[in-house]
């Protein structure tokens, strides 16, 4: 390689310094330009001060010095955006190099805008995401500080709202018993329509109060949670249990199914757990009016001691841009949704605080018309109890349903129980099967719901005779007296279908499979109450209280009489008004103490309209078992009535309460009261008695005459008029009596005519012991 | 009198420095960011009265690139600065500390040389805001700060005419 002659340097310097891009100016050593070349220094001229030229050389005659002194160090700065002695403004790069002159140097301008052209559009990318970077930074950090002021507002409001709500809830309760007593005093129809519009107002009111406070303890971070030991299964199967009716009412089939690994002793807040799924299932029944719903819990993978509750409708669904606000305070889905299915809006807001308090995740995932599943993953601490035991292998059993809930219902209830499930959906379906299947059924589940006869003939398939075969049916179908063998079938149980009850319905020797494990009316109470007081209102409605609640209650309305009474007949309480002309209840209670035997050992609570404290001594010397005031608030009365017993039952021997069947239903005849009025109910209900009785004449004097046909009719008439007035079990008898006599089942006709006889009697003076109290 | 002065400004990048440049000299403002590259030399001549005399200041401006990494490069950049502005950013929760990182590296290079201190865009927080660090810091430099908005103009130029009064040794 041979480097480039004089000439050659020469003539390139010369291309450069034409070269639009370049300029350069030779300076003096008085800083003065001697000789100027190229386009980028047009405008200087010969003899000016670089200085004045050039003003961006302000500031460099230390690098100016350097390069026109002995080393001759040359200076550069790239990069520079300058207004150039012609006015243009360039982006150039600058070097201040050693003149050829000892003591002198020369500037040399480059412009570079085109090079550096791509290296700021990097730059400027950088900066703007710098930017963002920092504008994102600050938006956070208000937006934390803006949330930090609204939580800390909130909380104070929540603690306001919860000591107002709580504020509330007492005048209200005032107010509400006033009206109760209102109620029951002599008003025109047209006053006790108002008093009732203003008692049943009051009462939502005091649930959404209820409902406000529960959610603002939450918000207050009120709420404690209990850390005790409960039975998963109780509590999914109650909540699950308690509002089938509501479903099955609408048509709508509800079932729960526990996954077998899911440990069913677990540690927690159970009445939270209940709450959660008590509104979430309720708000599944309110927005499904076909299908079915199905609550199932199962164990998530990781981490294991995570539970995953799924609330799965077909109900109407939730468009997708409406299920973010869901879960949002006082929201429902639009103001239309409010007006068709009612509600407080206050639900869900609760339900996600409550699964927040637990530490747990809630979600939905719905499809409009297709249906909702609500669910939540919430850890539980499983109780140190024996591990679930895995159940012995049972054979075969057959599931058939034409709804998807319930078959899935019966199959998961079945296999739980270690059978192993075919399901299918309809008669065809079961002969397809039942070819198929070369092992014998040992169990057929079959749902109510499908028509009678293709239940009688799946019983009657000739595979299926050695099997144990259950009809499961609605929980209002369920209470009469049916025999085992009805249609065919071996027992009945109530849908939802639990292991429990189909164990035992399928292990029953065929005798004991009136499979009602549960109650429809509320239990009858044998302690026998009296009330005294003064006041004939008040004594009405501890009366009416008391006797709806199932216990028989006395009235007096002295403290004399009441001595009289508890001399005659023994009392598991009393309730005393204090403040009575001649005996006050001070004096009176002192002298029960003074009888003889086991009277003067009656628990005697005190009614009173006073504050404890404004009686006195007189109050603490008396021999009180507790107290409650005036007005009497049915929650505050029925809590105190029932600790004293109970502590009373604790302290004698397992007693005398053997529940009985309760004749009629108070809540029935109440319902039927409010649906009618006061007028029309008293004319009704002498019609039904009337109708009751006639048919009660004419059912025996039917069937003796063998006219089965004739019984059936006046069964069904029965039936009809007892559901009426609440007379639910001779309803049920009336209804078998139905079936029995429409069957041509002579005998079970005869047994159930035998008993519905005295039935319907005790049921008539039932309901005319109780319309006097209602309304 | 008639003095020439290279001036620099300085901050991180997007504080601003260019828009009070533009606002100065331009009188004019754009919400349009553009990164500066290098260096925006502008040339501003100012009048400073001070005892009853008129001193003709020619400011030579150094907008320099924010946040430069290269240290040489930015030595070079600020050499031979008569004064400096240090900008921020009044909406950074960090503007005094990116404030004080900078007035440090002009210190290094320039020792002596007086900086005042401009907390920039006042116009997107409440007027009445001030910084205690950035006032604390400045204090170590002479004490100057101004509270600006290239946008509105605010204290823009008495931020300029500060620092020039410094550099001529003036009072206020």
């Amino acid at each position: 390689m041979s480097t480039l002659s004089e000439s050659q340097l020469e003539r390139a310097a010369g291309l450069l310094f034409t070269s639009t891009d370049y300029g350069i100016a030779v300076l003096d050593p008085d800083g003065r330009v001697t000789a100027l070349g190229g386009a980028l220094v047009d405008g200087i001229e010969s003899g000016e001060a670089a200085c004045d030229a050039m003003p961006f050389l302000v500031g460099l005659e230390d690098e100016l010095a350097a390069a026109a002194g002995a080393t001759g160090k040359p200076f550069h700065l790239p990069n520079l955006n300058l207004t150039l002695p012609s006015g243009k403004v360039r982006f150039v790069s600058l070097y201040i190099l050693p003149g050829e002159e000892p003591g002198a140097a020369s500037v040399v301008l480059r412009d570079t805008t085109e090079a550096s052209l791509h290296h700021r559009k990097d730059m400027q990318r950088k900066n703007e995401l710098d930017q963002t970077r920092r504008e994102l930074e600050t938006t956070n950090r208000l937006l934390a500080e803006a949330s930090h002021r609204a939580e800390q507002a909130t909380r104070a409001k929540s603690q306001f709202l919860a000591m107002m709500t709580h504020g509330i809830r007492t005048p209200m309760n005032g107010v509400l018993g006033m009206l109760q007593l209102l109620l029951d005093s002599n008003l025109t129809s047209e006053q006790h329509s108002h008093a009732l519009t203003a008692f049943a107002s009051g009462e939502s009111l005091l649930r959404l109060i209820n409902d406000i406070l529960d959610f603002s303890k939450i918000e207050a971070g009120k709420l404690e949670l209990e850390h005790a030991p409960f039975s998963l299964r109780e509590v999914v199967e109650g909540t699950t249990e308690l509002l089938a009716p509501l479903a099955q009412e609408k048509g709508v089939e509800i079932a729960a199914h526990i996954a077998a690994p899911v440990p069913d002793a677990l540690v927690g807040d159970r009445g939270r757990l209940r709450q959660i799924l008590l509104n979430l299932i309720g708000n599944a029944i309110k927005f499904t009016s076909t299908g079915g719903i199905h609550i199932s819990v199962e164990k998530r993978e990781q981490p294991h001691e995570l539970l995953h509750f799924e609330v799965l409708d077909s109900g109407i669904g939730i468009p997708e841009a409406a299920q973010a606000q869901l879960f949002e305070d006082f929201t429902q889905q639009d103001a239309s949704t409010a007006s068709r299915f009612g509600g407080t809006g206050l639900g869900l807001a609760i339900v996600r605080r409550l699964v927040a308090r637990m530490e747990g995740k809630l979600g939905v995932e719905s499809e409009p018309g297709r249906g909702s599943s609500f669910w939540f993953d919430v850890p539980f601490e499983v109780h140190p109890t024996a591990a679930a035991v895995a159940p012995e292998a049972q054979g075969r059993a057959l599931a058939l349903s034409a709804n998807a809930i319930v078959l899935r219902n019966f199959s998961e209830q079945l296999e739980a129980l270690g059978y192993a499930p075919v399901a299918a959906s309809d008669f065809n379906a079961v002969r397809r099967l039942v070819e198929q299947v070369p092992e014998a059924f040992a169990a057929v589940l079959v749902d109510e719901s499908l028509p009678e006869l293709e239940r009688e003939a799946i019983a009657n398939l000739p595979r299926l005779r050695d099997a144990r075969r259950i009809l499961a049916c609605a929980q209002s179908h369920i209470g009469g007296d049916h025999e085992p063998g009805t249609g065919g079938y071996h027992a009945r149980i109530p849908k939802p279908v639990w292991g429990k009850n189909l164990r035992e319905a399928i292990e029953s020797d065929g005798r004991s499979t009136r499979a009602a494990p549960f109650v429809t009316a509320p239990a009858t109470r044998s302690e026998r109450l009296l009330v005294v007081d003064d006041g004939e209102a008040n004594r009405r409605v501890a009366h009416a209280l008391l006797a709806r609640s199932g216990f028989p209650v006395d009235t007096v309305a002295s403290g004399e009489e009441a001595l009289l009474r508890l001399e005659r007949d023994a009392y598991a309480l009393v309730l005393m008004d204090i403040q009575m002309p001649g005996l006050d209840g001070f004096e009176t209670t002192e002298r029960i103490r003074g009888l003889d035997g086991a009277a003067a050992r009656t628990p005697v609570v005190a009614m009173t309209a006073n504050a404890i404290q404004e009686l006195g001594e007189r109050f603490e010397a008396a021999d009180f078992a507790g107290y409650i005031h005036k007005p009497v608030a049915k929650a505050d009365l029925l809590a105190t009535v029932d600790r004293i017993l109970a502590a009373e039952r604790s302290q004698q021997l397992p007693a005398h309460t053997i529940p009985v069947p309760e004749l009629v239903a108070a809540e029935v005849l109440q319902e039927f009261w409010h649906s009618v009025g006061e007028r029309a109910f008293d004319r009704l209900v002498d019609t039904y008695f009337e109708e009751i009785r006639v048919r009660l004449e004419s059912i025996p004097t039917e069937l003796a005459a063998q006219r089965l046909d004739s019984v059936e009719r006046l069964a069904h008439d029965l039936k009809t008029c007892a559901a009426a007035l609440g007379g639910l079990p001779l309803r049920d008898h009336a209804a078998a009596l139905e079936q029995a006599s429409r069957e041509g089942d002579e005998e079970t006709t005869r047994a159930i005519v035998a008993d519905i006889g005295p039935l319907g009697r005790d049921t008539l003076a039932a309901v005319e012991a109780l319309r006097s109290s209602i309304g | 009198m008639t003095v020439a002065k290279k001036i620099c400004m300085l901050g991180d990048p997007g504080v601003g420095k260019t828009s009070l440049v533009r606002r100065y000299v331009l009188d004019e403002f754009t919400d349009d960011y553009q990164t500066t590259l290098g260096v925006n030399v502008y040339k501003y001549e100012d009048e400073i009265v001070a005892e009853g005399a008129v001193t003709h200041f020619k400011q030579i401006l150094w907008d320099v690139e924010g946040g430069l990494q290269r240290e040489s490069l930015l030595a070079n950049y600020l050499g031979g600065a008569s004064g400096a502005i240090i900008v921020g950013d009044v909406t950074w929760s960090d503007c005094a500390e990116t404030m004080r990182a900078n007035a440090d590296r002009f210190r290094e290079t320039c020792l002596d040389s007086p900086a005042v201190f401009a907390v920039n865009k006042m116009d997107r927080v409440e007027k009445s805001r001030r910084l205690v660090d950035v006032e604390r810091l400045a204090r170590e430099f002479g004490g100057i700060v101004k509270y600006t908005s290239a946008a509105t103009g605010a204290e823009v130029t008495s931020l300029f005419r500060a620092l020039a009064r410094r550099i001529l040794g003036v009072a206020d």
